[in-house]
């Protein structure tokens, strides 16, 4: 999941796959997919590495407009 | 990389219902619908709740304005299945030519000036969280946009950031035009419980 978001670099061939959800999931190939599916061995493994990182990085937008929000509404009391 | 668990279902349970709502459709069932039923023990009641909060819970913001949000967060990330099929239901809420100027140029089109304010801070949050800062907010406040509606707004955009990223990586299928009205119909009535 921190992947997506932009955090620290995971094992190979995860850290391709999340690192390309969360910059850019239109440009994820199938050779990407394909090897996490073959490292995990297993469509669930597989969907669970696109899913975690999907949600990284749905939840890092998540926590920016939360925070910018409460910044907001705090000046204005 | 479409992953063949999926497209048939990982129980008897899920591959019944693919088949059964298939039939209802007189269409194929969309890959959105098929990726909820599987694996649901991961994070799929989670994600389901949410995305029903988000888009049918209560709020300030009318069903068709919450699916245009959900088409432009599709927009903004390159998403072809999340635009056509959140376009289609937001048209069964609003004026077709109002979705459709919308998603040209949100910037010109003739919605309200709240919602335009809105859909400022949701393309920033989208495509530049980090840079997303409590002055984006408070321009949207100041429009007029409440703080209830700014953070409903945020629920949509955050559960589409995820949507759109899963289906680019698992590489839905592009439905039909006939496909994607028949799934609108359904969605718009029921949503995504």
């Amino acid at each position: 999941m921190n992947r997506a978001g932009g955090g620290p670099a995971i094992t190979q061939p995860h850290d391709a796959l999340a690192y390309q959800i969360g910059e850019a999931a239109y440009r994820v190939t199938d050779a990407q997919v394909a090897a996490v599916r073959e490292a995990l061995g297993s469509d669930k493994g597989a969907f669970e590495v696109v899913l975690s990182a999907s949600i990284g990085a749905g939840l890092v937008r998540w926590d920016a407009a939360v925070n910018a929000i409460e910044g907001a509404s705090d000046a204005t009391g | 990389m479409r992953l063949a668990e999926i497209e048939r279902g990982d129980s008897i349970r899920s591959r019944l219902l693919i088949r059964l709502i298939s039939m209802m459709l007189r269409a194929r069932l969309p890959d959105a619908a098929r990726v909820a039923f599987y694996h649901r023990d991961f994070a799929g009641h989670e994600l389901g709740a949410w995305t029903q909060r988000a888009m049918r819970g209560p709020s300030a913001w009318t069903v068709g304005e919450r699916e245009l949000m959900a088409a432009l967060v599709g927009q903004w990330n390159s998403n072809i299945f999340c635009v056509g099929a959140h376009s289609a239901i937001a048209i069964r809420g609003m004026d077709r030519s109002l979705v459709d100027a919308a998603m040209a140029d949100y910037h010109t089109a003739p919605i309200s000036d709240q919602l335009r304010a809105t859909l400022v801070f949701l393309e920033k949050m989208t495509r530049q969280p980090g840079q997303l800062t409590d002055e984006d907010a408070r321009t949207a406040l100041a429009a007029g946009v409440t703080r209830d509606q700014l953070v409903d707004a945020s629920a949509v955009a955050a559960v589409f950031n995820i949507i759109t990223r899963y289906a680019d990586a698992l590489d839905f299928t592009i439905p039909s035009h006939e496909e994607y009205e028949k799934s609108a119909r359904m969605l718009f009535k029921r949503g995504y419980a």
